[in-house]
């Protein structure tokens, strides 16, 4: 089950938000609205599991290219 | 007499800042006014500053003025506290208001969403939110 973990530093300005059983850039749009009421996000970082279904995507559209 | 300290703040949502400030200790004492009302100075004397929501002087403290958050036009809320409260509603209980307003505003749009959440701490005593979706 996809799932979003939110820690809110006690400065009052800063919420790390880190994502578990997203793939690919489903997980920027779906938890969007959480940017939307908290503030926009600064340093983003892309887990591995991001890469790994765009990686599975370019495969895909390998095999299919070779039919 | 003591001054008044304004600040513009990123609060936006009033009924997150509402629970924020029972969540710092003022439940059941929040005062919410869709017109902005008089704050109060210690000695009863109405001051110039006006305020949608309000934490009168009596759960404040002693010898303290009312602390208001008043809703300005750019949809922000922007903080009322005197000067001599300001030694014990300083900066680090405003980091605290607005580190529970963003737990408080991020709880607000899981039921919205009708998002399941669990609320804890952190190994470093954070406030930390789990969705699952």
């Amino acid at each position: 089950m996809p799932e979003i973990i939110l820690t809110f530093e006690w400065d009052g300005k800063t919420v790390k938000k880190e994502t578990k059983g997203f793939t690919g850039p489903s997980c920027v749009e779906k938890t969007k609205f959480l940017e939307d009421a908290l503030g926009k996000a600064s340093n983003r970082r892309k887990k591995s599991d991001y890469y790994e279904e765009k990686e599975k995507n370019r495969e895909e559209d390998r095999l299919r290219n070779r039919d | 007499m003591s001054h008044y300290v304004d600040i513009e703040t990123n609060i936006c949502d009033g009924e997150a800042l509402v629970r924020a400030l029972e969540r710092v200790g003022f439940k059941g004492q929040v005062e919410v006014h869709e017109i902005a009302q008089a704050l109060y100075g210690y000695q009863g004397d109405r001051r110039q500053q006006k305020a949608n929501i309000i934490l009168r002087r009596e759960h404040v403290g002693s010898a303290s003025n009312d602390i208001g958050f008043e809703l300005m036009e750019s949809g922000r809320y922007r903080s009322h506290i005197s000067e001599f409260d300001q030694s014990k509603y300083g900066q680090e209980w405003q980091d605290k208001l607005n580190t529970y307003y963003g737990v408080e505003k991020a709880k607000k749009e899981y039921e919205v969403r009708n998002i399941k959440y669990e609320e804890d701490v952190d190994e470093k005593e954070r406030p930390r939110l789990r969705a699952f979706l």
